[in-house]
């Protein structure tokens, strides 16, 4: 009896290990279409979706290759995000996997009407992260740009997301605007999100085919250009370059970028310098007219680059001289700037309202409703100061010597 | 049991449900002052904490359900005990709810709620046939853990940091901290510990052990409200169904120590287990003392099975019992916190008052 049940018990500890070989919904690689770009165009019955699915097959390094794309880029119409994605299953041979997503494209006419919806269906799908970089389109369709295959990265949402860094990290005239970041600015009253654009360069329909890439100089690429202005969660406009490296300086997105000063006194040329570092604060005041007013504090740290003057670097008078120039262009450069966007969007990118809310809010209260407007008129006050570090590695400028023998 | 234990269970009881569900609720009332309701939330359980120790020494050698019957007389105290059965059966089952709905809406999409909170239960049950002193041992072997995932939490999480978001400091003026720390302080249920004074060794630490379980478990669930409102900001936090988990899934250190938000589950998947399991004793003690059982552990079953029960009913869909906590929680968790205490502790004054008038009466 008791050898019975000691079997029975075996038995049944036996059984209980069958659970534990898996999980319920575990999902196999193999199974699996990884989704690693997500473009959304507007349709006039919803919404055109784009997925950009890897193909297996072809990403492998150690074989060579049949000569078929590494990517497979699928569209389909839905209602909504999810029914389009379900649709396109009467075409993927596989179950599409979202966790792996590198970017999130939208058409721009989408975005020009809005995005509330889509970002809606983004925050609450669970298998997707925080982790992809969302694009604005410029002037096409999603569609166009998950179209276009890239040299260098095999695949093309993979050079999308690392060029996004890279150019934000060295260049910052582009946006790397993560999901939660873009809801964060959009749902607190006193500040507008921007996001980045990218652009279709050259001709769309050969940058699909696979063997253009042969080429040294392929005639398709896919460019990051300038940020979009978003009021609310709609696209009001374009910012080019120098606009979009204020906005990223403003809200302290800054890590590195370059710059120049023409030289100072007579002589053409310039001096190219490098941001080494950049912090902006903003600091709400009251007016002389009793209206909430901002002082915009922004210190730079910079090096030499490159100097095209005869100007002697072994004076300190030199530095001192280039230093205010950079802050004076700085200054009228960014006040020129915030300017024009409060002019032509009334969208407060920069997050002005959002400081007013955070340093006063009894003020803020009163502006609350209609801070668009108000942020129109705004008096911003900025104020840069420069500090120049290193002049790299020779002292005197080569003009300089060149000339002096 | 000792004191260590108890300190890590009153840890693991205020820990429990609160670090999943009320960073949310905090930040929806008290927006950027969260974290000061918090502290708010922090200084009520001390008080009931207070509250609970006066009764506990005014009923020595008694649990909860024991008191009752002291002081409200056989019949009434009954009565009482099994408006306390039903509060603990009720946070019970919406603890296994919320552990179904948390792991199925966030990590195992496609698994039926029902084998989720099937395993976990038998996972208690198992847990409840072993006994109390076999949970506290177990929590002693959780704790290094929990702490240890939630320094990672922490720690990963630290240049996330965007300090303005703290600001503007009580915005609102102190309404919405103090209505917001109320709400947060119903989901402790310190009273539970009650139960479980008898079974300690000795009684010679206890009140440390209870109110540093409380305080550093407070502590923890402050840094979570806290970091919350730091790097999700107000908005976030207060429209995420789990913003504590949400901020699990925004660590990124140096594009290496990413997407550990699947690790991190065990934090929560262990602080349920231990209210859970503090729950489930409670009941047992409860259906003891109620039917006159002559050992606790005839209940485990019936109590898992009601259990069951309840948790497929109260958690029909995360709105509805976002609207009951929203609603009505408050209340009728006061009911059980603070009104039946006090009036347990009055009678019991009264009933000692009385026994001294007619000591002091009997000679003269």
């Amino acid at each position: 009896m008791k050898e019975r049940l000691r079997g029975l018990m075996l038995a049944g500890l036996l059984l209980h290990a069958s659970l534990l070989t898996g999980c319920w919904n575990r999902r196999e690689l193999n199974d699996l279409a990884v989704v690693v770009a997500l473009g959304v165009d507007l349709e006039e019955t919803g919404y055109l979706v784009t997925a950009q699915v890897v193909n297996p097959n072809e990403v492998r390094s150690q074989r060579s290759s049949s000569g078929s794309a590494s990517v497979v880029t699928y569209t389909e119409k839905g209602v909504s995000i999810p029914d389009a994605l379900q649709r396109m299953l009467g075409k993927v041979p596989r179950q599409l996997y979202l966790s792996h997503l590198r970017v999130m494209v939208f058409g721009e006419s989408l975005a020009r009407k809005g995005l509330i919806d889509v970002l809606d269906y983004a925050a609450r799908e669970h298998d997707l992260r925080n982790d992809f970089y969302m694009l604005v389109a410029k002037g096409s369709k999603a569609r166009d740009v998950l179209s276009v295959v890239t040299p260098f990265e095999k695949i093309p949402a993979e050079s999308l997301f690392s060029s996004i860094m890279v150019s934000n990290k060295k260049w910052a005239a582009t946006g790397r605007i993560k999901l939660q970041h873009f809801i964060t600015v959009l749902d607190r009253g006193g500040s507008n999100p921007v996001l980045s654009g990218v652009r279709v360069e050259g001709d769309k329909k050969k940058g699909r085919n696979n063997d253009f890439l042969r080429e040294i100089r392929p005639e398709t690429m896919l460019k990051h250009e300038g940020l979009a202005v978003f009021r609310k969660d709609k696209l009001v406009g374009w910012l080019g370059e120098d606009d979009s490296k204020t906005v990223n300086y403003m809200i302290n997105n800054v890590s590195g970028t370059t710059g120049f000063v023409p030289c100072p006194g007579r002589g053409k040329g310039s001096i190219g310098v490098s941001i080494m570092q950049s912090k902006t604060s903003i600091k709400a005041v009251k007016g002389e007219d009793g209206k909430p007013a901002f002082k915009v504090r922004h210190v730079l740290e910079a090096n030499v680059d490159d100097v095209q003057c005869e100007l002697d670097l072994s004076d300190p008078g030199s530095i001192t001289l280039i230093e205010k120039e950079l802050e004076d262009l700085a200054r009228g450069n960014t006040a020129s700037n915030i300017r024009e966007v409060q002019r032509k969007f009334a969208s407060d990118i920069y997050g002005f309202g959002e400081a007013l809310h955070r340093q006063m809010p009894k003020e803020w209260a009163k502006y609350k409703s209609e801070w668009d407007s108000y942020f129109k008129t705004a008096k911003i006050e900025v104020n840069v100061e420069v500090a120049l570090r290193k002049v790299g590695s020779i002292l005197q400028p080569l003009k300089k010597d060149m000339e002096g023998q | 049991m000792g004191s260590r234990q108890f300190f890590i269970l009153t840890f693991g009881l205020t820990v429990g449900t609160s670090i999943l569900v009320t960073p949310s609720g905090l930040a929806a009332t008290a927006r950027e002052d969260a974290w000061l309701g918090g502290l708010a939330g922090y200084m009520i359980n001390l008080g009931m904490a207070a509250m609970y120790i006066g009764l506990v020494k005014l009923f020595p050698g008694q649990n909860l359900f024991g008191m009752f019957e002291k002081a409200f007389g056989k019949w009434a105290g009954k009565a009482v005990s099994l408006l306390y059965f039903v509060y603990f059966l009720i946070l019970a089952g919406t603890l296994l709810g919320n552990l179904g709905f948390f792991v199925t809406s966030e990590v195992l999409p496609d698994t039926p709620i029902d084998i989720v909170q099937i395993l976990f239960l038998a996972a208690c049950v198992m847990c409840a046939k072993t006994g109390i002193v076999v949970l506290a041992r177990l929590g002693e072997l959780m704790f290094p853990w929990i702490l240890f995932f939630f320094m990672v939490l922490i720690l990963a999480l630290l240049p996330q940091i965007e300090w303005d978001y703290i600001a503007p400091v009580l915005e609102g003026g102190l309404g919405p901290v103090l209505t917001a720390g109320f709400h947060a302080s119903m989901f402790q249920e310190l009273i539970v510990m009650v139960v479980f004074v008898p079974q300690l060794a000795s009684l010679r630490n206890w009140k440390g052990a209870f109110l540093g379980g409380l305080t550093f478990g407070h502590l923890l669930l402050v840094s979570v409200v806290l970091f919350s409102v730091l790097i999700l900001g107000i908005e976030q936090s207060a429209n995420s169904t789990f913003p504590a988990y949400a901020l699990a899934k925004t660590i990124s250190l140096g594009n290496f120590l990413q997407r550990i938000e699947g690790i991190l589950i065990a934090l929560w998947i262990m602080t349920f287990f231990l209210k859970t399991m503090m729950l489930f004793f409670s009941m047992m003690q409860g259906m003891k003392t109620i039917l006159g059982l002559k050992s606790a552990s005839y209940a485990v079953y019936p109590i898992a099975v009601v259990l069951l029960l309840v948790a497929w009913n109260t958690y029909v869909n995360s709105v509805y019992i976002g609207e009951v906590i929203q609603k009505v929680w408050g209340g009728y968790a006061m009911i059980h916190l603070v009104a039946i205490p006090l009036l347990t502790g009055a009678s019991g004054l009264l009933r000692r008052r009385m026994k001294i008038l007619s000591e002091n009466a009997e000679p003269t």
